[in-house]
């Protein structure tokens, strides 16, 4: 089951694109272009929000942020 | 979050007496964007507080490059860079040029002794700069730099 955390940054990623309705969990979201290099940042803070994890820009691995999965991995994997 | 994208200098040019400079801030984003495409760096996020766009006494903007951004430069070859920045509130546009730097033999041909007379003439370095930047010259246009 996924984290409310993860859930909360998909919710997020659908709030800025009314055109969709569902968004799975390995769609690469800088390819489809949900994410652009404006709402990256954006994005960055929204999991930020949601994990509690203050997220350093000189040391982002942009793999880390292709798709939630990825996200949900690396920031919200529970050990 | 304009504190993570923009760096304490760019902040201070970024306000006005009334408020956020919010073409000059889109104009600061936009010309950010078009530096770190020059880099050609595929996989890497844009490194928003290392391109900073400075803003020179005669009011045309400057690009500084630090960190990561100063690193990719160098390993993209990227020697120089100049921007030309477009506002029409609250978009802008900007484009990035790279090339020899000003004191560099490249952007001054012919300058050898064996060169011919007429290929000892400096060539004008505002020769390399975009339309959209001559377009800023001319006082009827509504392009501008940040700030002005």
């Amino acid at each position: 089951m996924a984290s409310t955390g993860i859930e909360d940054v998909r919710t997020w990623i659908l709030s800025r694109h009314p055109e969709r309705d569902s968004l799975s969990p390995d769609e690469n979201l800088i390819e489809s272009r949900l994410v652009d290099s404006l709402s990256f940042v954006e994005l960055v803070y929204a999991i930020e929000g949601a994990s509690g994890v203050e997220i350093d820009f000189d040391t982002i691995d942009i793999q880390d942020f292709q798709t939630l999965s990825a996200i949900e991995k690396a920031f919200f994997a529970t050990v | 979050m304009l504190s993570r994208m923009l760096s304490g200098a760019e902040l201070a040019l970024s306000r006005t007496d009334t408020g956020p400079d919010v073409p000059g801030i889109a104009g600061r984003l936009a010309a950010k964007e078009a530096v770190f495409k020059l880099f050609r760096a595929a996989g890497q996020t844009l490194p928003w507080q290392d391109i900073e766009i400075l803003k020179e006494d005669g009011g045309w903007p400057v690009v500084r490059l630090g960190g990561r951004a100063a690193r990719l430069a160098r390993a993209a070859l990227v020697e120089y860079v100049d921007v030309s920045i477009s506002h029409d509130d609250p978009c802008a546009i900007a484009i990035a040029y790279s090339g020899p730097a000003p004191e560099s033999p490249l952007r001054w041909p012919g300058t050898s002794d064996d060169a011919p007379e007429t290929l000892r003439t400096p060539v004008d370095p505002a020769a390399d700069r975009t339309t959209e930047e001559w377009k800023w010259l001319r006082p009827e246009s509504k392009t501008s730099v940040p700030g002005s």
